[in-house]
């Protein structure tokens, strides 16, 4: 099964000590779901990320975004090898008076165990309608793209060669591209206005069939010409 | 746009369901929001919470909750908050199901009077 992209679903929960989201469709087994989080303050408040098919969730990425223009903190979380079926994620927080705003995505295709391959993110303290992040540069020739940002009070766009996946209440944006060749690249998206934001990228491995390769014995065209 | 009104009340301890109505296909965003002044109390826990179904109310399925205990709330930009308020999709469906709507909102650990509220669908 290759790497693609199945579905996204986000909230804008308000301030909350938690907040639950179910995905649109049933989950497929062995896919990777990916949890972007804007909270509405600079303290790291997430206390858990869950759901009630018992995924791990491990963060890959955060960042604390003290710019008055865009007081947030970014996380990403994801959870490989998904078990399927109807679920509904649960992110839990210590404080309950900053605002919780998030995205989940689910993609098939990709490494059931040690999928994560790059990291990059950075608060972009000098406003700018384009949102990034620094290079990085793919271990695999099959990998998923994952961008995400935080800002405040802009409309975002997707960036050349990415697909727009979620955009919610002008502070949270996903987008996503599916490589088949190693390279190196940022993440990036513009917006409307000036702004200061966050970027993160996050880099995901496709799944690879491992084990002995089977011998396919003597080609058609030395077979055939065997045969005369 | 269909809105569907929460009205002014005292809100008990446990849980109160409100709906169902009817949402076209037309639509597939909602803004739930409740008037949450007099929730000040931290340790009155209240949820809101969304469910859809595709069957004309048949089976349902969860999409969506918040919850948070009583106090002083602020926006983004500093304003003081008077509501609390769940905002997400519908899932989308194919013409001619029967998509039809409810919310709940649940409180544990006391209750509080309320000014409304609504679920805005567009």
């Amino acid at each position: 099964m290759p790497l693609a992209f199945v579905q996204s679903r986000s909230v804008d929960a308000g301030g909350s000590s938690s907040s639950a989201l179910a995905f649109t469709s049933t989950v497929t087994a062995g896919s990777l779901l990916t949890m972007v989080f804007r909270i509405g303050t600079t303290t790291d408040t997430i206390t858990g990320v869950s759901d009630d098919k018992g995924n791990t969730y491990t963060r890959a990425f955060y960042v604390s975004a003290p710019d008055p223009g865009n007081v947030s903190s970014h996380s990403v979380y994801y959870a490989m090898n998904a078990v399927a079926g109807a679920t509904t994620v649960t992110v839990t927080l210590v404080d309950a008076t900053a605002s919780v705003r998030w995205a989940m995505h689910e993609y098939s295709g990709a490494a059931t165990s040690a999928a994560l391959d790059q990291v990059s993110g950075r608060e972009n303290t000098t406003a700018s309608t384009t949102v990034d992040t620094a290079n990085v540069t793919t271990t695999l020739a099959n990998e998923l793209l994952f961008v995400s940002g935080t800002f405040f009070g802009a409309t975002p766009s997707a960036g050349t060669n990415y697909t727009a996946r979620e955009s919610l209440a002008t502070r949270l944006f996903t987008e996503d591209r599916i490589v088949s060749s190693t390279l190196t690249t940022n993440g990036a998206f513009t917006v409307s206005a000036s702004i200061t934001s966050t970027c993160a990228i996050t880099t995901f491995k496709a799944f690879v069939v491992s084990g002995p390769l089977r011998s396919r014995g003597p080609s058609y065209a030395v077979r055939r010409a065997a045969s005369y | 746009m269909p809105t569907i009104p929460i009205n002014p009340q005292t809100l008990s301890e446990g849980f109160t369901s409100l709906g169902p109505a009817a949402v076209g296909q037309a639509f597939d965003h909602f803004v739930l929001s409740l008037d949450t002044q007099a929730h000040l109390d931290p340790a009155v826990l209240a949820t809101l919470s969304i469910e859809e179904s595709l069957d004309n109310g048949a089976t349902w399925v969860f999409l969506s909750s918040a919850t948070r205990p009583g106090g002083v709330y602020y926006a983004d930009d500093g304003s003081l908050l008077t509501t609390m308020s769940l905002e997400s999709s519908f899932t989308p469906h194919a013409p001619g199901l029967q998509r039809r709507t409810r919310f709940g909102i649940l409180l544990i650990g006391g209750g509080f009077p309320t000014g409304g509220g609504s679920c805005e669908i567009t």
